[in-house]
């Protein structure tokens, strides 16, 4: 599948290690990764944070989203606004959609009322993430 | 017209006077609201008075909302999923949206200042400017219910298949342009 990812980049620096291996995951079980936006995020910001077109990084993400079969959001903690527009952006032109989320924080938030008949929401402890990312990336594949 | 108001519900308590603000506004401008949540909303988080709304059932009501109004306006100085969620469902369907976001807020998303689609506004709102931001985007977009005309010019060739169109179909031409209005408004 061709999936894009999608996730807060506002603590990019905290959270690198968690999407690189949510990217790691995607690539080893052979799907591709549409824009890897997050390395490309890494090497210029937050230096260049206030300095950044977001128009053009508006543009390339929906241009993202419009390329893959599948959008796949980490929607932990004090998620964005960002994550959310590509959820429904995503949902607007029929893609599948798998939402991870810390199981601490299913049942209180916007993304656990989202509809489960066409959204995957999936709840994830830290040292299990890549078996229930697998699972996830399988059901995605067959189930929705 | 039918507004849908929303915000981030994290931040109704600490915004309450601005948001009622915008309904006063809303509804001194002859308007209705799609969804009055609010209120209600205000009286669970501080009075703890009622059980609070399910989360899944917060989002098909917020969707039912977006889909039965007019416009929707949005308080979205403080970013959030939902925000996102509602501004991107709103486009999709065609609902003009103000985003209105405080001037000195700290913690307003940056990806939102890059939406540039021609039915997005976004304003940098205070005291001063509220007021005239809302009735100016109600006034923008209170478009008469009832039926509209405009000229619509066409060269000889648009013209001659229109005609064709229109005498193999039996249909006046005005019915095969609303007809191809509505199959291109279902593709987009």
């Amino acid at each position: 599948m061709k999936i894009y990812f999608s996730a807060n980049h506002r603590y990019l620096e905290r959270d690198l290690a968690l999407y690189r291996e949510i990217i790691g995951v995607i690539q080893r079980e052979g799907h591709v990764l549409v824009n890897n936006w997050v390395e490309t995020a890494n090497n210029r910001w937050p230096q260049e944070m206030q300095y950044y077109d977001w128009a053009s990084v508006c543009i390339a993400a929906r241009g993202g989203i419009d390329d893959a079969d599948v959008l796949l959001a980490e929607a932990s903690g004090e998620t964005g606004f960002g994550v959310g527009f590509e959820t429904a952006y995503a949902l607007s032109k029929g893609k599948k959609i798998g939402i991870l989320i810390r199981k601490t924080e299913m049942d209180n938030s916007y993304t656990s009322g989202l509809d489960r008949k066409e959204i995957y929401v999936c709840g994830y402890e830290r040292t299990v993430l890549a078996d229930v990312l697998r699972e996830t990336l399988v059901l995605l594949e067959t189930r929705l | 017209m039918i507004v849908h108001l929303t915000s981030s519900r994290a931040n109704v308590v600490e915004n309450i006077e601005t948001l009622r603000e915008i309904v006063g506004l809303i509804n001194e401008s002859g308007h209705v609201l799609a969804r009055d949540w609010i209120e209600p909303y205000y009286h669970v988080a501080v009075k703890n008075a009622a059980k609070d709304v399910d989360p899944a059932q917060v989002y098909k009501l917020n969707v039912d909302a977006i889909e039965r109004a007019d416009v929707m306006i949005i308080e979205a100085s403080f970013k959030s999923f939902g925000s996102g969620f509602q501004v991107a469902t709103a486009m999709s369907k065609k609902k003009p949206t103000l985003m209105l976001i405080k001037d000195d807020a700290k913690n307003e998303s940056i990806f939102s200042q890059g939406l540039n689609d021609p039915l997005v506004q976004r304003h940098a709102y205070n005291a001063h400017n509220l007021k005239s931001l809302v009735i100016n985007f109600l006034e923008e977009n209170n478009i008469n219910s009832k039926d509209l005309r405009f000229n619509f010019v066409i060269d000889r060739q648009l013209y001659n298949y229109i005609r064709w169109k229109s005498f193999k179909s039996r249909k006046t031409k005005a019915e095969i342009v609303r007809e191809l209005l509505l199959k291109d408004m279902d593709e987009v």
